[in-house]
């Protein structure tokens, strides 16, 4: 069995599973992994079952101690993990030995970091579910976060040690999204307003939402029953400021819903960290159809990765703004087919650069660059269908 | 200009059903938060909690509303509201049990801080208010806020007060409060934003139980005001052999 003891619990750790799903009709909170891809994926690395609870770290600060050496995953976040000084890429399974110490020091890309161990983390279940509930103190580690001292215990001594090139997270700054459910009860013009601003993820946020700030949305006057709360929900409160609610967020409430992030684009805003900007894009319901149908068969690609570099089809001017002036992807985003990524401008009007798939996509130029045709401008890594050609 | 996107409104059991994204249904059953309109919900919730169909995730039942989140790779959302109503329609009446909780309750002092400023501020005394307040059951509409937390009513006109400007960071558990026309009682230590007015020393939810409190929405509660000895016998019955609300006999 592999033992890990807590040695600084950092800004937050705490033992996460899927969430604890199929109670919300009693009151009861999902929570589970705030970025369920990765999570999966770590699991995936040691062969575990889908559902095992692992070790959800967020931002950075936390240490653990080896106390029984064996097999450690890691996915989602580059959060500088490293054994012992040595650095330790997401999407690799470590043999790690007794007196070793695992740090995440530095965040550079992403907020939540997911470190599995084989068979799960050992921890009784609450509603069959291992999730922790820190509003509801329970689940997971005696319901609340880790603290110096916890130990934690893997279920079996056994796995495998699988690794891949794939990016284990998809962090994007771009969520998709579908008309609310309650647009209706919005000023006209509300909606179009959330599609053409950008906004800033804002240090009030948990994991029962994340708070935006930016320039405030129409918000609706009334007062209505409070009803159910779909995750994703992107709520006005009084005030105009955003509340995007995720999967700590109670199962009632009485906000109406402006627009739902698509189901694929969860694990994104479980990615997001205070100080991040965020933008909101309208797709169709085939559209988030297809991307969770894609996302869902992502998972365990060990081989095959391409990067295709996207070239200037003339000379131009690189803008990473989009006709509303909202940013366009950084380097390290997802994008998905057909996402804007750059403009150039050129003979007096701009020339799109969109995603030919999905991938991760790395910027090669500047803003406001004068570069000349047939420059690279952009690296796409993967892709659903991105397999070597 | 953006508008929801209806799947239909032409299903005899509901109003309409929405999208709430694409991983979840919001079924409207009425407009205004009444008895009537709440038995349809729950009605629904029932056939759902009883179907178990798989790749339905969660629902939520509320005063006029059921949401229904699934997993999008199970379920198209059209087939989806196909199937349910397939459910709702072939599965016979499940009936609403409308069972009644007497609810021990220590009204006012440090057990009900707010009880004092609520009766100033309606125009009653401490005693008329708890006198209104423990006259008639009310009916549970739904659960949620916190995990149990019984949302029940509704309050007559003359115990209406809108919540509270600043929330409580802190609750304690097993306080019974009043918001709107609106009252409820805090299964656990949670924040909150209604007026309480008393304490019951009986424990609402249990997490190794399933389901984990006695109620269910279509129940209803019953606040009797009991004496600062009465609450102390109760806490000390909890301590030793538990403790658990008592159904009320309404024959």
């Amino acid at each position: 069995m592999t033992t890990l003891y807590v040695a600084r619990s950092g800004i937050l750790a705490t033992v996460q599973d899927a969430g604890r799903w199929g109670y919300a009709q009693w009151g009861v909170m999902v929570n589970g992994a705030m970025d369920d891809y990765a999570r999966r994926w770590a699991n995936w690395l040691l062969g575990n079952a889908d559902n095992a609870a692992v070790i959800e770290v967020t931002a950075v600060g936390t240490e653990f101690l080896v106390r029984d050496g064996g097999l450690l995953a890691l996915a989602g976040a580059d959060l500088g993990a490293t054994v012992d000084e040595e650095p330790w890429q997401p999407g690799n399974v470590r043999v790690v030995k007794e007196g070793q110490r695992i740090r995440f020091s530095r965040r550079r890309h992403g907020l939540r970091a997911y470190l599995a161990m084989p068979g799960g983390i050992d921890v009784p279940r609450v509603l069959a579910s291992a999730a922790t509930d820190l509003t509801a103190q329970i689940g997971g580690m005696g319901g609340r976060r880790l603290e110096p001292g916890d130990t934690l215990r893997s279920a079996d001594s056994e796995g495998l040690q699988r690794a891949t090139k794939w990016p284990t997270m998809r962090r994007s700054h771009i969520l998709r999204v579908l008309p609310g459910v309650r647009i209706d009860r919005f000023p006209p013009g509300a909606f179009a307003q959330l599609l053409t601003r950008v906004f800033w993820v804002g240090p009030q946020s948990n994991s029962v939402g994340l708070r935006l700030s930016g320039e405030s949305i129409a918000s609706p006057r009334g007062d209505w029953p409070s009803e159910g709360m779909a995750i994703g929900s992107v709520e006005c409160p009084p005030g105009g400021q955003l509340l995007l609610l995720l999967k700590g967020r109670g199962s009632l409430g009485g906000y109406p819903a402006l627009a739902h992030v698509i189901r694929a684009d969860w694990p994104a805003m479980g990615q997001l960290a205070p100080g991040d900007w965020v933008a909101f894009d309208a797709v169709t319901v085939d559209e988030a159809y297809q991307a969770w149908q894609a996302q869902e068969m992502s998972i365990g690609i060990e081989e095959n990765i391409a990067v295709m570099p996207l070239a200037a089809p003339l000379a131009g001017i690189v803008d990473v703004h989009d006709e509303y002036g909202r940013r366009l992807p950084e380097s390290g985003d997802w994008v998905y087919a057909g996402q804007l990524l750059l403009r150039l401008y050129a003979l007096g009007s701009y020339v799109e650069i969109r995603a030919p798939h999905d991938g991760e996509i790395r910027i090669l130029v500047e803003p406001g660059m004068l570069v000349e045709g047939n420059t690279p401008l952009v690296e796409l890594k993967g892709g659903f269908d991105g397999k070597a050609n | 200009m953006a508008r929801p996107i209806v799947l239909t409104s032409h299903l005899p059991w509901c109003d309409w059903v929405r999208l709430a994204g694409d991983a979840a249904l919001l079924f409207s059953f009425g407009e205004t938060p009444d008895e009537r309109v709440n038995q349809q919900v729950l009605k629904v919730a029932r056939v759902l909690a009883r179907a178990a169909i798989p790749g339905v995730v969660s629902w939520v039942p509320a005063y006029t509303t059921l949401l229904v989140e699934f997993d999008p790779a199970a379920w198209h959302p059209a087939t989806l509201v196909d199937a349910l109503s397939g459910y709702v329609e072939t599965s016979g009446e499940i009936a609403e049990r409308g069972w009644t909780w007497e609810v021990p309750v220590l009204y006012g002092g440090s057990h009900g801080p707010d009880l004092s400023e609520v009766a100033q501020r309606l125009g009653l005394s401490p005693e008329e208010v708890i006198a209104q307040h423990s006259a008639q059951p009310y009916r549970i509409f739904c659960l949620g806020f916190a995990p149990g937390f019984p949302l029940a009513g509704l309050l007559p006109p003359s115990l209406r007060l809108p919540r509270r400007e600043t929330p409580r960071t802190q609750v304690y558990p097993g306080a019974v409060a009043i918001a709107g026309a609106q009252t409820g009682i805090y299964p656990i230590r949670t924040p909150g934003g209604w007026h309480l007015i008393g304490e019951t020393p009986v424990p609402l939810f249990d997490w190794s139980a399933s389901p984990p409190t006695v109620y269910e929405p279509g129940d209803r509660l019953w606040f009797r005001p009991i004496a600062k000895e009465a609450f102390d016998a109760l806490q000390r019955a909890r301590e030793n052999d538990g403790l658990t609300l008592r159904r009320v006999s309404m024959e």
